[in-house]
């Protein structure tokens, strides 16, 4: 269960964080959003796709961070996470902003801290205030990441509308078989349609570089590239490993 | 020299009309929108369209999606759900229910499993133990998800939908995307040539308007097919003995009321009552036949159905509506320069919604074997002919089917059991099924309206075990050696499905807020 709190130093003083190793042994998710203004930096290390969002059905921009849960690209054996860029809605957690909204209606975004995350500890990893009550520079990258999220969330969304409107999308198969024969499948996926972008008339080709979108569209068919390299780093662990 | 066809006129702008006129509109243009074909359509401002026919086939996905409707669209304009099959309650006996589905029963490779199912006395009934949606049909779970991309399906459907409001986004989607001309006229007389072919249209202001093509989708009053050319209608009322419906629109009782993923459709004294949820209100009725049942009984027997499924009050305060109809269809669909398709081409009762597929039938029919030329007409004519009857042969052999395994009291029932009433490829195909599984070749043409899985579903849904006769064959051992292997695989994606699907009523709620994706 969820259990958000409005972040308070006096409240939280002892609120330790753990790092992101832990989130992703627990969580194994293979897919991680991504915001535009981080595209350049996820492109060397990860595809970036989009993924359907299984409440509403709409396309959301995502990383995705391996071909299988077993197969995390930047978690190595053990299960910890490797020195490699870190997409800003993994590195957020366990912070939100919680929409607040008073009597009248109005809303405004808090920051807050889910103390139920699996991140959350009271006695190893990083505090989240140091004595005097300030945020220490963990909480304080975390929260960079957060504020990033907030200034770019809007313009992701107009970019994947815009991808979906210009009918730029397809559907994108992984499949194929690790060195060891195990067998490995990537469904529910979905990149640019190169063909369609190459068909794109001057003037829509135009708008698309002035909305700056179309440095994202190349950043995304170039970060596919990411896949095959995913593939010889799973058959390098696998003869690596007894 | 040759004549060119160049110019269709479609007369009558209900759902026949307009579907008819968007699919041949769709066809014939080129790939800029170009029509290669003009169409217009004839609507007349003083005749109500009827408004009848709220169920489709699984086919109707696929026309939508040619005629470049977005599903989305059309399912929040038309109020529309989703259709997985029918459901028959009380049919064989009162208390027995089983389900036609449209998703047919599971095959492992070209093995028919459906002659694995061990029979009436198993655990299980034919469909629950063969078809891997089963839970989802009889239920009121969705075929699909959220995210699954318009017209793409993890249980087979087609739609219930509000006729009314169809034919208006048709209109809407015909004149604006696809160029079809619509006029709204009435019809004075229809002028015919020496030859006897009609000659042109004169409305009623005198004017002539003419066409290399005329489509009579006019109605059951036949304008052109029936009034004009005097093409018989084949009576087939020594068959199927309804004749008439009472029909009711009831809204849903509360804002969460669930919306039933099949078309339910409950055997009575001297018919059946159907029943379609659609997402904001329930279209029932009770077909019958009034040589059996008095038109008070018959109003009283869909009270007491709407006073189970909703309450007293409710089925005090409904004012049925009375249609009639001779069931029987045309001697010829299309006689010279003149097609019928709709209520024009035949009518009978909407068992199994066959009224809305005959429409996309006869229309991609003539969309495909429509010549260029005058000249060339009367053998496509004579083809289409031949398989429209054959299509309506089969659709009435089909529904006798349904009648005449039933264990049910009283006259009406009587006479349908009664072999003189039957087609006599029905008689041969009964007792073959009891003698032999029913399989593939039960269904031979291509465009069979029914799978060889359709017959199977009502003929063992009825109680009917898989015919098998007393010698060893060594197919018959290898399916059933299969079948608990088969059980398990159609057991776990019920499962798997029943947990995955959300209800109709909340993907409808999405669709109307987000829509479906395309892709």
């Amino acid at each position: 269960m969820d259990d958000y709190q409005l972040l308070d130093p006096t409240k939280h003083a002892s609120v330790r964080i753990q790092n992101q190793g832990s989130l992703l042994k627990l969580d194994r998710g293979m897919l991680a959003p991504a915001f535009l203004g981080e595209f350049r930096s996820l492109a060397c290390e990860f595809p970036i796709v989009l993924t359907k969002d299984g409440a509403t059905g709409q396309f959301l921009c995502a990383a995705l961070l391996g071909l299988s849960p077993q197969h995390l690209s930047c978690v190595d054996v053990s299960g910890e996470w490797q020195d490699a860029y870190l997409p800003w809605s993994l590195k957020r957690q366990p912070f939100l902003i919680a929409n607040q909204a008073d009597p009248e209606g109005t809303v405004t975004p808090m920051l807050s801290l889910d103390t139920a995350h699996p991140m959350i500890s009271q006695d190893s990893g990083e505090l989240v205030f140091d004595s005097s009550g300030a945020l220490t520079h963990v909480a304080e990258a975390k929260l960079a990441a957060l504020r990033s999220i907030n200034d770019f969330a809007a313009k992701t969304a107009e970019f994947v509308d815009r991808l979906v409107s210009l009918e730029l999308l397809t559907g994108l198969k992984v499949q194929g078989q690790t060195a060891n024969g195990h067998d490995i499948e990537v469904d529910g996926i979905y990149g640019i349609d190169e063909e369609a972008l190459g068909q794109l008339n001057e003037s829509v080709l135009g708008e698309l570089h002035r909305a700056n979108q179309l440095e994202p569209i190349y950043l995304m068919v170039a970060s596919l590239g990411r896949i095959s390299a995913f593939m010889r780093q799973i058959n390098h662990q696998q003869t690596e490993s007894p | 020299m040759a004549r060119p066809i160049e110019h269709i006129v479609i007369v009558g702008g209900g759902t026949a009309g307009w579907l008819t006129a968007c699919i041949l509109a769709s066809e014939f243009r080129d790939s800029a929108g170009t029509p290669s074909i003009n169409v217009s359509l004839i609507e007349s401002p003083n005749i109500p369209t009827l408004g009848v026919g709220e169920g489709t086939w699984p086919s109707m996905r696929s026309t939508l999606q040619t005629i470049g409707l977005a599903e989305s669209a059309f399912i929040t304009t038309c109020s529309a759900s989703f259709k997985q099959g029918t459901l028959f309650e009380n049919w064989l006996y009162d208390g027995h229910r089983y389900i036609h589905p449209f998703t047919p029963p599971l095959r492992e490779g070209h093995t028919d499993m459906g002659s694995a199912w061990l029979g009436p006395e198993s655990e299980s009934s034919f469909a629950w133990s063969t078809c891997p949606s089963a839970s989802l049909a009889f239920g009121d779970r969705a075929p699909k998800q959220i995210t699954t991309p318009e017209y793409a399906f993890a249980a087979n459907y087609g739609y219930h939908l509000d006729a009314g409001a169809f034919a208006q986004l048709l209109t809407q989607h015909g004149v604006e995307q696809l160029g079809v001309r619509h006029h709204r006229l009435d019809i004075r007389e229809t002028l015919l040539s020496q030859s006897g072919s009609i000659e042109a249209l004169v409305t009623e202001s005198g004017e002539r308007l003419q066409a290399d093509l005329y489509i009579d989708c006019s109605g059951s009053s036949a304008l052109m097919l029936d009034r004009a050319l005097s093409t018989p209608l084949i009576d087939q009322s020594h068959i199927l003995f309804n004749n008439a419906a009472l029909a009711v629109q009831v809204p849903h009782l509360t804002e969460d009321a669930p919306i039933a993923s099949s078309t339910r459709s409950t055997a009575v004294a001297g018919g059946w009552i159907w029943d379609i949820a659609l997402s904001h209100r329930r279209g029932i009725g009770y077909v019958h036949a009034t040589d059996f049942v008095d038109e008070s009984v018959a109003e009283q027997t869909l009270r007491s159905y709407i006073a189970r499924e909703f309450n007293d009050a409710v089925a005090r305060a409904i004012t049925p509506r009375k249609l009639t109809f001779s069931p029987g269809y045309r001697r010829k669909f299309w006689e010279q320069n003149a097609i019928a398709i709709g209520m024009s081409s035949g009518f009978i009762e909407p068992l199994e919604a066959s009224a809305l597929v005959m429409v996309e039938t006869s229309a991609w029919n003539l969309a495909k074997t429509l010549p260029s030329t005058l000249e060339d007409m009367s053998s496509s004519a004579a083809r289409f002919n031949q398989a429209m009857t054959h299509h309506w042969e089969k659709i009435i052999h089909f529904i006798k089917l349904h009648y005449v395994l039933s264990e049910r009291q009283g006259e009406y029932w009587d006479a349908h059991r009664d072999p003189r009433s039957w087609p006599s490829t029905l008689s041969d195909d009964v007792s073959r099924w009891r003698r032999q599984p029913i399989d593939h070749s039960d269904a031979d043409r291509v465009s069979d309206l029914f799978p060889a899985a359709s017959y199977q579903y009502v003929f063992h849904g009825m109680g009917q075990p898989v015919g098998h006769d007393a010698r060893a064959r060594r197919s018959v051992a290898k399916v059933r050696a299969a079948a608990p292997h088969m059980m398990q695989a159609v057991d776990k994606q019920q499962r798997m499905l029943q947990g995955a699907m959300p209800t109709n009523r909340e993907l409808l709620g999405k669709i109307a807020v987000f829509g479906l994706p395309t892709i």
